[in-house]
């Protein structure tokens, strides 16, 4: 009796470590770099900072939201300017959300609360802003996400109504796709199984990228999963699914790609980032829960510079973070 | 022009006192607390869209949330009320099922 219990804990160990050394992160890894910020209200402090952009220059724009404020940072953190304000019109935040710069080095910023958009120059000058609460064309409920791509078409992801919208420079209105479908929790669980499930439609989606090809990746949250589609909203792939283990999420949040193709999306309540090439297959992951230099408690937002820095944005523990590639 | 006066009084007066009238809404409600419990309270994206969803009831003011704890509290002014049901609406509007909602007259 007590052989085949020690034999039955005999396998289930190697069981776990086949497991452990199959979900350890792969070759490339990312060693921490260094912080940047700490919970407070002057220059260069944050509070509940949400996303994170950088220009071709490597400054840095962080939506810090409980400041309700944009701030625009040195790559090594240190503050050059802000704009912004609590309220509502032009120039005026009530919950600055998704960042993103363009080609010409304009900013876009998503209002979650206001529903609207607000495009700014490199240096916050306010240029325009288009959006009101609703859902229809070029209407929002909690813009979210957003993202340009190489003709500096706008893509916001608009939250609570599900779906994507694309718009030109100016704010006008090109096309939206989408609509509200939530993934059975046990299916995404078991997404080897059954991997396309509701493909093009979305649950809560929160972010968005577009990569250098022009394919347009969304981060749709809570079905646990990234989807890819054509720039006019053709339904691609998607990958993921609920999980702990690698390729898995819960709760993908923000989503970035390299100059590659690589994909790069963190996974909210599993404190990580994980790295997969531009079809989905898993590369490497890092980061675990705590609230020391290093480690991630609900990462929100991502970006990269051109020397291979991973910044990230640690909503919790209102900082962000910058990770290297070892090499 | 005294009596277009005394007439306009008259009608207002019929308007407020007409028994089984009912007073405009609200007017003499005394101020509230709420507090609401929902689960799956931590990240962003749905914190937000409750704080969002709240922050349109009427007379609301003092809106906590409280991520750790999956606790929503604020007060409604002196003049206007909420029932269970309003706050039930919100907070299902905003994707979560009210765990608990606790409205006490202040």
């Amino acid at each position: 009796m007590i052989r085949r219990i020690l034999w039955t804990l005999g396998i289930l160990f190697l069981v776990l470590l086949a497991f452990g050394w199959w979900d350890r992160g792969a070759g490339e890894q990312y060693r921490f770099d260094k912080v940047i910020g700490e919970k407070g209200s002057g220059q260069g402090k944050l509070n509940e900072p949400f996303d994170i952009a950088i220009d071709k220059d490597g400054f840095l724009y962080v939506t810090d939201t409980r400041n309700f404020r944009v701030q625009k940072l040195d790559g090594n953190g240190r503050f050059v300017l802000e704009w912004g304000g609590r309220g509502e019109g032009d120039g005026l935040f009530e919950k600055p959300a998704g960042i993103a710069v363009d080609k010409d080095g304009n900013v876009y910023v998503s209002d979650y609360d206001n529903d609207y958009i607000q495009k700014f120059s490199p240096d916050g000058k306010f240029i325009l802003r288009w959006g009101k609460n609703g859902n229809g064309k070029g209407e929002f409920d909690s813009p979210s996400g957003i993202a340009v791509d190489s003709k500096n078409r706008v893509y916001v992801m608009d939250l609570y109504n599900h779906r994507v919208q694309k718009f030109d420079s100016n704010g006008n209105f090109i096309a939206a796709w989408g609509g509200k479908n939530k993934v059975n929790n046990v299916r995404s669980v078991l997404s080897f199984l059954f991997p396309e499930q509701k493909p093009g439609d979305f649950y809560y989606p929160g972010k968005i990228a577009i990569s250098p090809d022009d394919k347009v990746y969304v981060s749709d949250s809570y079905n646990n999963r990234v989807q890819v589609f054509t720039t006019s909203g053709r339904y691609l792939f998607q990958w993921g699914g609920m999980g702990l283990w690698r390729g898995r999420f819960r709760v993908s949040s923000g989503i970035t790609i390299d100059r590659e193709g690589n994909v790069y999306v963190l996974d909210f309540y599993n404190d990580r980032v994980q790295k997969f090439t531009g079809d989905g297959k898993f590369i490497t992951k890092w980061g675990s829960e705590g609230s020391t230099p290093g480690r991630l408690k609900g990462p929100t937002g991502i970006t990269l510079d051109r020397e291979g820095g991973v910044y990230v944005v640690d909503w919790t523990n209102h900082r962000i973070e910058r990770f290297k590639a070892l090499q | 022009m005294m009596k277009k006066i005394f007439v306009t009084i008259f009608l207002a007066g019929l308007f407020v006192f007409v028994p089984g009238m009912p007073a405009p809404k609200d007017v003499f409600a005394s101020a509230q607390e709420v507090s609401i419990r929902v689960d799956g309270l931590a990240c962003p994206f749905c914190a937000y869209g409750l704080e969002k969803k709240l922050k349109k009831l009427k007379g609301m003011e003092n809106l906590k949330i409280s991520i750790n704890e999956g606790k929503v509290t604020l007060n409604i002014k002196d003049g206007f009320s909420v029932s269970k049901e309003d706050i039930e609406k919100v907070v299902e509007e905003a994707g979560f099922t009210p765990r608990s909602i606790d409205i006490k007259e202040k």
